[in-house]
C-alpha cells in the first residue's frame, strides 16, 4: 500500500529534478552566448562612444587647437551653481589651457532634461553648443537639435555682459514675430553686440519658449560656472 | 483565390505555409487583430524609420525564439516551458540589442527604452507559447515571419503616415538605419512647421490605429459580402 505512494513520489522527485536540471543548463547555455556576444560586441560599442564623443565634441570646439585627449582628461564635478552636476572636458595645447566644453544637463526642459554641451574658450567665449539629448515635444521643441535647425548657432561667439543683464534672457517679442525667428539673432561681435532692437537678447523657438528658456539659461549658467571655477577647476597640470 | 477563401478557414489541425501566411499577414495581424504589442507599435511608429528598425528588430526577436523554442520543445518539460521561454526571449533580445548597439549605434539611440522592452512584447511569449512549443521547427519558422512581417507592416504604415502627416517628410534620418549612402533618401512633402503636430505625439498614434483598425473591418466585411453574394447566386 505504501509502496505505490513511495514510487509516485519518486517519480515526481525525478520529474523535479530532472526539471530544475534542464532549467539550469538553459541557463547555462544563455548565460555562455550572451557573454560571448558581450566579448564581441564590447570593443566596437566603446569605440562607438568613443567616437559619438569625441565628433560632439569636435562640433562645439572649432577652430582650437589642442593636443590632449579631452574624453581622457574627463572629470565630473558636482555642483550645485550650474544647477547639477558638470562634466568638465578641458582642452590643453602644452601646459596651457586654451578652453574647455563643459557638459551640463537643465532641468527646466518642457519634456524633460535636456543634456547640452557647451564649448567655451579661453575667454570665456562660447564657441559651440550643442544638444546631446531631450524629450521635448517634436516639431517644436525638438528645433534645438542642430538637424533640425539653426538656433543653437546662435549661442555661436556669445560671452557673459556683465553691463547688460538682460542680454542672457529669451525674447518673446521675437517670440511673437512668428516662425521666421527660427533663428537666433546674428552673434552680437560685428556690431558690439547690443546695438539693435533685440540688444544681444535670444529669439525663443516659436512655439518652445519654456524650452529655449531652459537652454539659454543653462548655456549661461555653465559660462558663469567656468568664470568661476576657470582657475582651480581647469588650470591643474596634466594627470600624471 | 476565390476558392480559397470559401476554403474552410481556421485548420488550427494541421496549419499550412498559406494559412499561416494569412493569419499573420492579414486575418490575424498581431497589430491589427489581435492587438499584440500594442506599446511599442504606438509609441515607436512616429517616424518610417524608427518604425522600419523596430520592426525589423521584432521580426529577427521572433525568428529566433520560434525557433528555438521549437527546436527545444521536445526537451523542455512542461513545469519549466515558461521560464525556459522567457529566458530564451530575453537573451534574444540582449543580443539583439548588443549587435544593434555596436552596428548600427544611430538608431539603437532613437529607438531608446524600446529596444530592450521587446522583451515585454506579448508578441513573442504568445507565438512561443501558443504555436512554436508545439510545431516543428519549419512551421515556427514560417510563423514567425508571417507574425513579424504582418507587425512589421501595420508599423511600417502607422509610422509612415504619421510622419507624413506630422512633419512633411517621408524616411527622414533614413542614414540612421541604412547609413550614410541614404542621407539623400528623405522626400520632403511639406515643410515640417505645416505639418499636423498631433500625428506624431501619442494621441495621433492611438487616431491613425484606430483608422487603420476601422480600414481593416470595412475590407474583411466587403469581402465576406461579396462572397456571401456569390455564393448565393451559385
Amino acid at each position: 500500500m505504501s509502496s505505490p505512494r513511495t514510487t509516485g513520489t519518486n517519480d515526481r522527485a525525478n520529474a523535479s529534478w530532472r526539471s530544475g536540471a534542464v532549467l539550469a543548463l538553459c541557463v547555462l547555455a544563455a548565460v555562455t552566448l550572451l557573454g560571448a556576444i558581450e566579448r564581441l560586441t564590447a570593443e566596437r560599442i566603446a569605440a562607438v562612444r568613443a567616437t559619438r564623443l569625441a565628433g560632439a565634441l569636435a562640433d562645439v570646439m572649432p577652430d582650437i587647437a589642442f593636443d590632449n585627449d579631452p574624453t581622457r582628461d574627463h572629470r565630473p564635478i558636482r555642483t550645485r551653481s550650474a544647477g547639477g552636476d558638470v562634466s568638465v572636458y578641458p582642452l590643453r595645447l602644452g601646459e596651457r589651457t586654451v578652453g574647455a566644453v563643459l557638459g551640463v544637463v537643465t532641468r527646466d526642459g518642457y519634456g524633460g532634461p535636456i543634456g547640452l554641451l557647451v564649448g567655451i574658450d579661453a575667454n570665456a567665449r562660447v564657441v559651440g553648443v550643442r544638444v546631446t539629448g531631450h524629450r521635448e515635444t517634436p516639431g517644436l521643441g525638438d528645433r534645438i537639435e542642430r538637424r533640425r535647425s539653426d538656433w543653437i548657432l546662435g549661442f555661436d561667439g556669445r560671452t557673459l555682459d556683465a553691463d547688460d543683464p538682460g542680454a542672457w534672457r529669451v525674447s518673446r517679442d521675437a517670440a511673437r514675430r512668428g516662425a521666421a525667428s527660427d533663428r537666433l539673432d546674428p552673434p552680437g561681435e560685428s556690431g558690439g553686440g547690443d546695438g539693435a532692437d533685440d540688444g544681444g537678447g535670444f529669439d525663443a523657438l516659436t512655439g518652445a519658449t519654456i524650452t529655449s528658456r531652459a537652454v539659454v539659461d543653462a548655456v549661461r549658467d555653465a559660462l558663469i560656472w567656468f568664470e568661476a571655477n576657470r582657475d582651480t577647476a581647469l588650470a591643474e597640470e596634466r594627470p600624471r | 483565390m476565390s476558392g480559397d477563401l470559401t476554403a474552410p478557414d481556421t485548420d488550427t489541425d494541421a496549419p499550412t505555409t498559406r494559412s499561416l501566411l494569412r493569419e499573420g499577414l492579414w486575418s490575424a495581424n498581431p497589430g491589427l487583430v489581435t492587438l499584440l504589442g500594442l506599446c511599442p507599435l504606438l509609441a515607436t511608429s512616429n517616424t518610417a524609420v524608427n518604425a522600419l528598425g523596430l520592426g525589423l528588430a521584432t521580426l529577427a526577436t521572433l525568428l529566433v525564439t520560434n525557433v528555438s523554442v521549437s527546436a527545444l520543445r521536445h526537451a523542455l518539460p512542461p513545469p519549466i516551458r515558461l521560464p525556459a521561454h522567457v529566458l530564451i526571449i530575453a537573451s534574444t533580445v540582449t543580443a539583439i540589442e548588443l549587435s544593434m548597439q555596436a552596428w548600427l549605434p544611430g538608431l539603437h539611440a532613437a529607438l531608446g527604452i524600446f529596444l530592450p522592452l521587446i522583451v515585454t512584447n506579448c508578441l513573442i511569449l504568445g507565438r512561443a507559447q501558443a504555436f512554436a512549443s508545439r510545431r516543428p521547427v519549419a512551421l515556427a519558422v514560417v510563423d514567425a515571419l508571417a507574425t513579424g512581417t504582418g507587425f512589421l507592416a501595420v508599423l511600417l504604415v502607422l509610422g509612415a503616415s504619421r510622419e507624413l502627416i506630422g512633419q512633411g517628410t517621408l524616411l527622414a534620418d533614413a542614414p540612421l538605419l541604412f547609413g550614410e549612402r541614404a542621407s539623400g533618401w528623405t522626400w520632403h512633402l511639406f515643410a515640417a512647421e505645416h505639418g499636423l503636430l498631433l500625428a506624431l505625439l501619442p494621441p495621433g498614434a492611438f487616431i491613425a490605429l484606430g483608422l487603420l483598425l476601422a480600414a481593416h473591418r470595412v475590407i474583411d466585411t466587403r469581402r465576406s459580402a461579396r462572397i456571401h453574394g456569390r455564393s448565393h447566386e451559385e
